[in-house]
């Protein structure tokens, strides 16, 4: 049996889920913050950004089959750039998911365990993440396909069960700051969608590499349109200035939930769907960055890292002094920046690869 | 060997995080259902008042005996209400947590009463510490209290409910009854107050002090005679109060002056306007309808009208949003808001033809302009008092593309120069049980 590869149904669930783990983060507050009323437009130039982003992956994943960005890398540029590619994108991961990690942390302990440990939640946190991450990419996508879908519903169900406290009024003035500020916040905020390059270290392990493009694809649009509903949702519920307020908008949401006097205080049940998807987000994360650095230096497996690697997530995560710290190093650097990594890195590997069959056909 | 370490891990999570960190067990918590806030002796000083719930009292249903829910009047046995002076709500939350011998806990409250001489210097401090912490929900309920919001808790007596959560979830469902109670959610609040292009409004309690004096003199020997054999006999006392009280002569929906006898000395119709976050003015019960009306948000209410042709009333129903028509532009443009309603005949006695059709439309055009006349009239109320509660704001607004456009209108100052006409529309479907109203004399 071929073992140790995903279907395309696994890798689509796997990278959906990713990509929408930052729904229940902080991206509502994040777009309604930077672009007022108008977040959810901006979260549809975004969207495009993921789209333009999908094409290019797909392209380069065309033109060397089965290989992942690291490996093209060194198909191209040789080893160095072979290292530079898998530390940049290794250095991406282990940044984002500390980072996510940390802030998922001040959440729970803002929220839900107010008296518990940050290090407490933190390593029992890192314990599960740990343990997906180890098992591999088999793991982390059979888990995501299992919990995907649940996670599909409990989003939707959100937004329905609130839209008792949603009003339309609330979007006008329709542009909020204006057109430029609108497309400006959309291209940074494209940024959102660079988990996708994840995708690129997964193709080794893909059972059907043709599926590259449908499987990017798929991810970008659920996940997008996932995230334009929720913006949108979190929008008319919490308008600006309201909205820009409050720094857990997910949670938030599920603690909106009120529906006379016996269906109401559904947030444990919102929390479940919090904790999975950051699990499986803060796994795969693990799991990049550890692949990266093992694809960087040519090593046939990547499980010794996974340790070190986890325990320099722990590291990072525990740098920031407090919770504002965290979401504006996510926000401000990674979540305005990623987007140059996330259009870049396939651009200038679809640029290589160009140049190469150039220099091969000359030659 | 790895199922052994994986059943080891199994054991110790399930052992090790199935509780919270600082073991805390419901016996070492008190709940606070409600809670009051009123103005100090100085500036930056607030009474809080805490009504702690005690759960043992708290037993019952509501549907009968003489114990739990069920016997009324009680509510004070099933909770305890404590003041504190302090400069914020945590500091009140230590202060009384330092002769409360459980650790106050707030997860279960569901009202917050604001004193009127607080509401009318500014709530957005107190919104401020009750959006942030954690243990504030924002689907509570506030309303304003006429007076101390802390003589609320005081002279509190419901008919009917001795739980004081089952009596404020009871509460919550007057909005839907009767329209003269517009109970509001802590967020719809906060969002009104932040947003600039509308204003909130509350619902209000106030002290009915006829009825509050009457409670006061009633005879308890009385009062436990009644308990026992469950009626409310009258005696020459009480028939003297009562006429005391039905001397005057005119039917109000004015808060704590509803002409009554009995029942709860605490009443709740009419509603507390803000702009900003000060309390401007009350309307009174009839008014607070006519205002959720024109928001488009009244879900039934009883409205009766005189006419030259006598008195009938009608149980109305709300047809979605009103349709709100620009008429004219200009310095003072004019626009025409038009309500719509579904409506039975509840009761009709005079010379009303309620058998055809064509009956039926002479008396939905009495009650059109009725509610037109009564419905203008507290709009330009609200344009007194500059309070944009009608939300005609968040009309205007979608004729701006920018944020930048909308706040340069300077719509609050424009508020008060628009002409408003209302313009409903009832649509009379049913009669009730009686064609007509003839042989009736």
């Amino acid at each position: 049996m071929h073992t140790g590869y995903i279907g395309t149904k696994e890798a689509r669930a796997l990278l959906t889920v990713v990509l929408s783990a930052s729904i229940s983060l902080t991206l509502p507050q994040d777009l309604v913050f930077q672009a007022g009323a108008a977040g959810w437009l901006s979260m549809m130039i975004s969207l495009a950004g993921g789209l333009v982003a999908w094409r290019l992956i797909a392209r380069i994943a065309k033109m060397a089959p089965g290989r992942s960005v690291v490996q093209m890398a060194g198909m191209w540029w040789g080893a160095p750039g072979r290292y530079a590619v898998g530390i940049i994108l290794g250095i991406y991961f282990l940044l984002i998911t500390g980072l996510v990690l940390r802030a998922f942390v001040e959440m729970v302990i803002g929220t839900i365990l107010p008296r518990t440990p940050a290090d407490v939640v933190m390593f029992l946190f890192m314990v599960v993440t740990l343990y997906i991450a180890y098992f591999g990419l088999e793991t982390l996508s059979r888990l995501s396909q299992l919990v995907g879908w649940t996670l599909l519903v409990g989003f939707l169900l959100l937004l329905l069960m609130d839209v008792g406290w949603m009003d339309v009024n609330y979007l006008y003035p329709l542009l909020g700051p204006g057109w430029a500020q609108i497309v400006k916040i959309g291209v940074l905020k494209s940024s959102y969608f660079s988990e996708l390059l994840l995708l690129g270290l997964m193709i080794p392990g893909m059972r059907v590499v043709e599926d590259v493009g449908r499987v990017a694809w798929n991810a970008v649009l659920v996940s997008g349109v996932l995230m334009v509903l929720m913006v949108l949702g979190y929008t008319l519920a919490f308008p600006p200035p309201a909205g820009a307020d409050n720094p857990f908008p997910f949670y938030q949401m599920a603690r909106l939930v009120y529906l006379g006097r016996f269906v109401q205080r559904l947030e444990t049940v919102f929390g479940f769907l919090w904790v999975m998807t950051a699990a499986i987000y803060m796994a795969a994360g693990l799991w990049g960055a550890t692949q990266s650095l093992a694809q960087a230096w040519d090593l046939p497996v990547y499980r010794p890292l996974v340790f070190p690697v986890a325990v320099l997530v722990f590291g990072i995560a525990s740098l920031p002094a407090d919770y504002p710290q965290t979401t504006s190093l996510t926000n401000v650097y990674l979540r305005s920046w990623g987007w140059v990594m996330l259009l870049g890195m396939p651009a200038a590997l679809w640029l290589g690869a160009v140049l190469n069959r150039r220099r091969r056909k000359e030659g | 060997m790895m199922r052994w370490i994986a059943a080891g891990l199994c054991i110790g999570v399930l052992l090790t995080v199935t509780g919270c960190w600082d073991r805390t067990e419901l016996e070492e918590e008190a709940f606070v259902p409600s809670l009051a806030i009123d103005a100090g002796p100085a500036s930056g000083v607030f009474i809080y008042t805490f009504r702690i719930a005690v759960p043992r009292e708290l037993t019952g249903s509501s549907s009968g005996g003489n114990q739990g829910g069920g016997s009324g009047g009680d509510t004070q046995k099933g909770s305890k209400a404590i003041s504190v002076m302090a400069r914020s709500l945590g500091e009140a939350i230590n202060l009384t947590n330092s002769t409360v011998e459980r650790r106050l806990n707030f997860v279960q409250c569901q009202y917050v009463l604001f004193g009127e001489e607080l509401a009318r210097q500014g709530v957005s401090l107190h919104l401020q510490d009750l959006l942030r912490f954690r243990q504030f929900r924002r689907t509570m309920f506030i309303a304003v209290v006429k007076g101390r919001a802390a003589d609320s808790f005081k002279e509190n007596k419901p008919v009917l409910e001795s739980s004081v959560i089952r009596y404020l979830e009871g509460l919550q469902k007057l909005r839907r009854f009767t329209g003269m109670v517009p109970i509001v959610h802590l967020h719809i609040f906060a969002r009104a107050v932040q947003s600039g292009s509308e204003d909130a409004y509350t619902s209000v309690a106030s002290i009915n002090q006829g009825v509050k004096e009457q409670d006061r003199r009633k005879n308890p020997q009385q009062q436990d005679s009644n308990e026992e054999t469950g009626k409310e006999s009258e005696s020459p006392a009480e028939k003297q109060r009562s006429n005391e009280s039905f001397r005057d002569q005119t039917v109000t929906y004015e808060a704590g002056k509803i002409r009554r006898v009995g029942g709860n000395p605490e009443e709740f119709p009419g509603a507390a306007v803000f702009r900003g976050d000060r309390l401007v003015d009350f309307l009174n019960g009839e008014e607070a309808r006519l205002m959720l009306a024109l928001r488009g948000e009244l879900p039934h209410a009883f409205f009766t009208v005189h006419g030259p042709k006598g008195r009938f009333t009608l149980e109305v129903q709300e047809q979605g949003q009103p349709r709100i028509v620009r008429l004219s532009d200009g310095e003072r443009p004019v626009w025409e808001v038009q309500p719509r309603f579904e409506v039975d005949v509840v009761s009709a006695a005079g010379a009303f033809d309620t058998r055809s059709h064509g009956g039926l439309v002479d008396m939905q055009r009495e009650a059109e302009q009725w509610f037109d006349r009564q419905a203008e009239r507290l709009v330009e109320k609200l344009q007194r008092d500059r309070s944009d509660t009608l939300r005609f704001g968040m009309h205007e607004r979608r004729r701006f593309l920018t944020d930048a456009a909308w706040k340069s209108y300077g719509w609050r100052d424009r508020f008060s120069q628009i002409q408003v006409r209302v313009h409903s529309h009832f649509v009379i479907r049913r009669v009730g049980n009686q064609l007509v109203s003839s042989g009736m004399r």
